[in-house]
């Protein structure tokens, strides 16, 4: 829900190095869709708020216009749950949600792993073909700054930027 | 009319805030610049102020900042909307001087409802007159008995309580635990305060008071040991005055020692809670304390023991503190082996961390004693 935004998707991107909130265009397809198009490196950005890491709410830089290296980018989180990939999963196999907690370059991230039937981490992490994997209630914090924390609906991962990632053996209820 | 005056560099919003506001009968101000919206804020102050955080050249937090400083705007209530949703986004806003937060997740109508809420919280309704709050200060001969706990819970116990405005006064030397506890970062105290020639006033303390995300406001005594000075027992009474006239609470932590910011805090209350421990070293210091309020004429009906249970052990039973003391124990705090100082460390008290303890229990049932809705 963004009835400000315009069709906008405002979100906090983070490299291992900063955070960057800006808005993204999600009008004819959604953030995962974008960030999953192999086709283009980079992502335009729209009103662009730059902070580092360890002071992250201070702005230190704002453009109107920027472009962002997709494999530069560690993990980005949104506010809602629905920003998802648009892809259809047919009702055949129950959805489970599984706890995961995954290290990335300067960062831990806890969440609920949506798993459609069978949970199979090689398909997941290896075989599937998208570069960014969704996470639902995501709470991240700086492995530096472990005191603060981000947190939001949906987190999408850079697959190639996992260090550790650790999952629960059973579905949580 | 009431006059809001909203921030905010995207057009688009900024139109459908203005349109709902309006419709809500509003008088609306617009401004898409940071710089803009100071302007015409210092030119005609309006009844409220909605400020967007993501703008460009100055920021909203530096807006709310200098909203803050100007005379002719330092007390007009501020909320910021703003897409950043991070939590660490709400605690900067909060210190900067926003007295809401509101992320742009909310919709318009939620928006209206907020801004009635928050105009309703900080204008008393004309011809009501303002009772002044309740000075609380808590104290214990004896250190280490849990005074800074319990100020810092019960404070934030307070602020939960609908429309309760509270201030947090740390009068400790010896431990600086307040902001410790609460994981706020001042950049000034009543060291600094102290300092300067001026007349305390509402606005003057505010600058030097940093917000807890609670919404309970803390006046630190002093940022580091290397800028200890003395406070004299006049200025402790001029900002416990003017404190009470700004907020529903004051609470005070004070150090184990009858030193003139304490006398002055102690002499100056509505309540003084006598924290004890069930051992006897600890209720022998209380009886102490008892007398040397009898002789500071310390009203009888002003003083509220409570024990509390800083160690794991059986101690004193009640009756036996009771006895001693030849009064009755209005509360017991129990013992919190292990929450308690995971709270501490984290810097989120434990009336809001883990709300559902025993302990957190019991501070909420005498933050309803002081304060009964
Ligand atoms: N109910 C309780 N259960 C367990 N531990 C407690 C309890 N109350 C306080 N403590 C612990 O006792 C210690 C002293 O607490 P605190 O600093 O609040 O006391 P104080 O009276 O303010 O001390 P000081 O005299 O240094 O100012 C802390 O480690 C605190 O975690
Ligand atoms: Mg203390």
């Amino acid at each position: 829900m963004d009835v400000y935004g315009k069709g906008f998707i405002v979100a906090d991107f983070f490299t291992h190095t900063y955070r960057i909130s800006a808005r993204a265009d999600t009008r004819k397809r959604s953030l995962a869709d974008h960030l999953n198009d192999r086709l283009t490196s980079y992502l335009e950005l729209y009103d662009t708020f730059v902070s580092r890491l360890h002071k992250p709410s201070e702005i230190v830089a704002s453009y109107s216009l920027a472009s962002l290296r997709k494999d530069g980018i560690t993990f980005v989180i949104l506010a809602t749950e629905k920003e998802t990939s648009e892809r259809h999963t047919y009702g055949y196999f129950a959805k489970q949600f599984y706890d995961v907690f995954l290290t990335v370059p300067s960062f831990e991230i806890k969440g609920k792993l949506q798993v459609v039937g069978k949970l199979d981490l090689h398909v997941l992490l290896v075989k599937g073909t998208d570069t960014f994997i969704t996470i639902s209630n995501p709470v991240a914090s700086p492995s530096l700054f472990p005191d603060i924390t981000f947190t939001g609906g949906t987190v999408l991962v850079n697959k190639s930027r996992i260090e550790l990632f650790c999952i629960s053996e059973s579905p949580s209820p | 009319m009431t006059k809001i005056l909203v921030v905010d560099d995207d057009s688009h919003a900024l139109r459908l805030i203005e349109f709902a506001l309006t419709k809500a009968g509003y008088e609306v101000i617009t401004a898409t610049r940071g710089e803009e919206g100071l302007q015409k804020a210092f030119q005609s102050p309006p009844h409220l102020a909605i400020i967007d955080l993501m703008m460009p050249q100055m920021d909203g937090y530096e807006v709310c900042r200098r909203l803050r400083q100007n005379e002719r705007t330092a007390e007009i209530p501020i909320m910021v909307f703003t897409a950043r949703i991070q939590e660490i986004d709400r605690q900067t806003a909060l210190e900067a001087g926003a007295n809401e937060f509101l992320t742009k997740t909310a919709t318009p109508n939620e928006l209206v409802s907020k801004v009635k809420e928050l105009l309703a919280k900080s204008a008393p309704a004309p011809g009501v007159e303002v009772t002044p709050g309740q000075i609380t200060t808590l104290f214990s001969l004896r250190g280490g008995a849990g005074v800074s706990s319990i100020a810092v819970n019960l404070a934030t116990a307070l602020a939960q309580q609908p429309n309760q405005k509270v201030a947090l006064l740390d009068l400790c030397f010896s431990s600086s635990s307040v902001p410790l506890m609460l994981n706020v970062r001042p950049t000034l105290s009543l060291v600094e305060l102290a300092k300067e020639d001026t007349t305390i006033s509402l606005s003057v303390l505010e600058k030097y008071m940093v917000a807890h995300p609670s919404g309970v406001k803390v006046l630190p005594l002093v940022l580091s040991m290397a800028r200890v000075a003395p406070i004299s027992a006049k200025t402790v009474e001029s900002v416990l005055s003017v404190l009470k006239n700004g907020f529903n609470h004051v609470i005070v932590d004070t150090s184990s020692s009858l030193d003139d910011m304490t006398l002055a805090a102690l002499t100056h209350s509505d309540q003084i809670i006598l924290v004890l421990v069930p051992e006897v070293v600890s209720v022998q210091a209380a009886i102490v304390t008892l007398q040397a309020f009898r002789s500071l004429g310390v009203s009888e009906e002003a003083i509220v023991p409570i024990v509390n249970r800083t160690f794991a052990q059986d101690g004193l039973s009640t009756e036996t503190i009771q006895n001693a003391l030849k009064r009755p124990i209005k509360a017991m705090i129990p013992h919190e082996p292990e929450l308690l100082i995971q709270a501490i460390n984290s810097g989120t008290p434990l009336t809001l961390s883990q709300p559902a303890t025993a302990m957190a229990t019991a501070i909420r049932k005498l933050a309803s004693v002081l304060s009964p809705s």
